[in-house]
């Protein structure tokens, strides 16, 4: 061993196998990495990809540093009604919530949104407002009234089952250009419906698909797949079937466990990782053969964890997370939590919006406790070299699950997937993993 | 990098011309040998238009005013 590449890794070059074909050197602080062949043996890494880890080793330290501790707030999820039309087996919200909750009359809306604007007014970017759980579109009035009104301000999303939706308001979504995440977690009604319960009981599969429909070719929409036990072997079929229906983006999210009747649902790890690995695999393939790609968007956030860490746009596998951080969420009695996830833990409110501030909340204790929730203070993952990458979810399901402070439920599932995005790094795969525009909009800062 | 690149374009063009046996003998021997020649990779991109890069994914709220091609 040189002695340049002896003084490396003392610093923290940790070394890894990803197959049979190449290894991986990885600075875990920084995401500085690079593939050696293993042709090369077993500790070869070359001078000069030594000299430029140095030379680019003090920027990638502050840019970490910078995403992790100084990205400003810019979205705001909003929960217009607590209720929901759908009983689906694994939501974080408690069903008492979801069946008696309360919903945000017009003025409350209005006097949320105007605090949205307020807020951000001297920001040069427009804030992100998503309307969320539970079901947005029982409240869908008052919702449309307020992207009339403040589209110029921000820029919106929609998340829904799709049950209540029509044909006139997917053109006003598409109109407005809206973000729309539509429910579905199977190609077929009869396992999409085991898992997407509407209250009547039959499931939103047909709802869902006539969604998809009406929004073909729309670069605003996603579709949002929970992965349960139900799915966990049929995601490649929900790739194969969305990719028909042109959807451009779909996320295949692991349950959240927050709530406990949601614990018996949770795929095996390294089953996940197979299956995930698979619909990426089939995904790639359509991408290449055919005129329109689709791109799944939580694998493709792990690619851009690795490739450009700040690039990065779902804010759960960062750590400290985004919640409370870069977006926060307004619940429907005013109740702003730090994400979603804790909508069943008001201990972790931090003000009511009604009454208070968006600042105030940033500030406040509640907030702070999640901010400071971090990998270096969880044992195992306080040495891990993914820890960058993977960041450990979810603070607020692992309170659920007795104490924060403890590593990802689907840690497992993570490293599998983080070896297997290096390993499609290797094979030059990226510009089928993200999407086209989004690769346009990034520059190479460099590359050995 | 642009090696490997090289190297890749080249087998993918064997498998589709050559079929028999001993061609293919010919092509697990280059392969053999484009392992042996591959060159470690690293590199590191930047979000061109935006700093923290809320216009990646078309995920929610940042849907291209224009449209694109998919
Ligand atoms: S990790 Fe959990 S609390 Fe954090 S942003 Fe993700 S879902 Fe929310
Ligand atoms: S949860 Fe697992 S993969 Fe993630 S940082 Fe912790 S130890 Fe690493």
């Amino acid at each position: 061993m040189s002695k340049n590449s002896k003084a490396v890794i003392d610093r923290g070059l940790s070394f890894l196998n990803i197959d049979s074909d190449w290894k991986l050197t990885l600075d875990p602080e920084n995401i500085f990495w690079g593939l050696l062949p293993r042709s090369n043996g077993d500790f070869m890494l070359p001078d000069d990809l030594i000299t430029l880890y140095k030379k680019e080793r003090e920027h990638l330290d502050t840019e970490m540093k910078n995403f992790r501790f100084n990205e400003p707030l810019n979205c705001v999820y909003i929960d217009p009604t607590d209720r929901c039309n759908a009983n689906c087996p694994y939501c974080y919200i408690p069903a008492k919530i979801r069946k008696n909750g309360t919903q945000m009359t017009r003025e409350q809306l209005d006097m949320t949104l105007s605090k949205v604007a307020e807020h951000f007014k001297a920001t040069k970017k427009k804030p992100v407002v998503v309307f969320h759980a539970a079901e947005p579109l029982l409240a869908k009035d008052i919702i449309f009234e307020g992207i009339k009104k403040y589209h110029d301000k921000m820029l919106f999303g929609i998340q829904t089952n799709a049950l209540l939706l029509e044909k006139k308001d997917a053109d006003f979504m598409m109109k407005y250009r809206v973000g729309v995440g539509i429910s579905l977690d199977a190609a077929t009604a009869a396992v999409n419906n085991r898992s997407r319960v509407s209250v009547k009981g039959e499931g939103n599969f047909k709802k869902a698909v006539r969604a998809l429909d009406w929004f073909k070719g729309y670069e605003g929409l996603n579709v949002i797949a929970t992965v349960t036990k139900f799915n966990v072997d049929k995601l490649s079929e929900l790739v194969k079937f969305l990719h028909k229906k042109e959807v451009p983006c779909m996320l295949l999210n692991p349950v959240r466990l927050t709530q406990r009747r949601s614990w018996s649902l949770k795929p095996d790890d390294m089953v996940f990782a197979k299956n995930m690995m698979k619909a990426v695999e089939t995904a790639v393939g359509l991408s290449q053969k055919t005129r329109h790609q689709i791109v799944i968007g939580n694998f493709a956030n792990v690619v851009l964890a690795i490739i450009s860490p700040t690039a990065r746009r779902m804010m759960c596998d960062i750590s400290p997370c985004g919640g409370g951080r870069t977006f926060l969420t307004v619940t429907a009695d005013g109740e702003m939590v730090p994400c979603g996830e804790f909508i069943g833990f008001r201990e972790f409110s931090g003000g009511n919006i009604f009454r208070t501030s968006i600042d105030s909340a940033m500030k406040s204790r509640p907030f702070k406790l999640i901010r400071e929730r971090m990998v270096e203070k969880i044992e195992e993952c306080d040495t891990c070299d993914f820890r960058h990458i993977c960041g450990s979810p979810c603070p607020a399901e692992m309170h659920a699950r007795g104490d924060m402070y403890q590593k990802a439920a689907f840690c497992e599932f993570y490293k599998e997937i983080i070896k297997q995005a290096f390993r499609m790094i290797s094979e030059d795969k990226v510009k089928y993993l993200l999407r086209k525009d989004s690769l346009n909009q990034m520059a190479m800062e460099y590359r050995y | 990098m642009d090696a490997r690149l090289r190297h890749a374009g080249m087998t993918e063009h064997l498998f589709t011309e050559l079929h028999d046996r001993k061609e293919v003998k010919i092509l697990n021997k280059a392969k053999k040998a484009e392992k042996k020649t591959k060159a470690a990779i690293s590199f590191h991109m930047k979000c061109a238009k935006t700093a923290n890069g809320l216009t990646h994914f078309v995920m929610y709220g940042d849907v291209p005013k224009k449209k694109m091609p998919l």
